[in-house]
């Protein structure tokens, strides 16, 4: 009798919800499509951020080298001052998310054990959404140095990578940009970083695609 | 009345969180209930960057 009371409690718990999903999405006018201002868009065609829920707060796994931490802080503030306002902020170190996961937290990782297999790859950020609003952004850097080795600093340094500019292209995609599909000379959301290129601030065309949300 | 998608999508999510929160909740009505939205409400996207 047990079994079948809870039986019965979870059909019309699962016949409940997709009443309800079928009376909003019913409810739910038609929008029109948006122009994409070089943002991931929603199915229905809307573009993907954070809209008033920033500023974003992101966490620093304790995986990535203080030495960087102010390249973070770097990147952070050219989009703030960018825009003119804040929205991206640094929450600060962390060791209560070791492992990248959807767990509702934002956290920038550093890891050297990044596989042979993506060995071209320099950084992974996954973003998650629903509707229209993002709501975890994660960033993963390949921290094996066999790979990739980094710079911060003024001057280049021959056959490593600036982290600045690349945490700057991947807070863009934390915002919700997507790689600019255009050729647009220098801007940060290329989806290429060589050795000893520095892209550290935006170009106008990056700036005004991040005000069609922010 | 007419609802946005972000509005329609708060609705579907307090309903979601409703069912968790009632006291008859089971854990078999709440594990549909999430898998049963999860798939039709969230996505994600990974961005990869590099010198390939």
């Amino acid at each position: 009798m047990a079994v079948f009371k809870r039986f019965q409690l979870k059909v019309w718990g699962i016949a409940a919800i997709m009443a309800l999903s079928l009376m909003v999405q019913a409810c739910a006018p038609q929008l029109s499509p948006q122009s994409s201002c070089n943002f991931v868009m929603s199915n229905e065609a809307q573009r993907v951020s954070w809209g008033a829920e920033a500023p974003v707060i992101l966490y620093v796994d304790s995986s990535v080298p203080s030495e960087f931490f102010g390249a973070i802080q770097a990147g952070v503030n050219t989009w703030n001052q960018s825009l003119g306002r804040e929205v991206l902020k640094i929450g600060g170190w962390s060791t209560a998310y070791p492992t990248e996961r959807q767990d509702g937290v934002n956290v920038i990782y550093f890891k050297r054990d990044w596989p042979e297999a993506s060995k071209d790859k320099q950084a992974v950020t996954t973003i998650h959404w629903a509707g229209d609003r993002i709501f975890e952004a994660d960033i993963s850097v390949n921290g094996n140095p066999s790979h990739y080795v980094y710079f911060w600093g003024p001057e280049p340094i021959p056959r490593r990578v600036d982290f600045e500019s690349l945490l700057l292209h991947e807070l863009g995609h934390v915002l919700g940009l997507d790689h600019s599909e255009v050729e647009v000379a220098g801007t940060v959301m290329a989806k290429k970083l060589m050795d000893t290129t520095t892209r550290r601030q935006p170009v106008a065309a990056d700036v005004d695609n991040l005000r069609c949300e922010y | 009345m007419s609802l946005t998608a972000a509005e329609a999508l708060t609705v579907t999510l307090q309903a979601r969180q409703s069912i968790y929160n009632a006291p008859n909740r089971t854990s078999e009505v709440i594990d549909a209930a999430l898998s049963l939205n999860r798939d039709e409400l969230e996505f994600d996207k990974k961005f990869q960057i590099g010198t390939f």
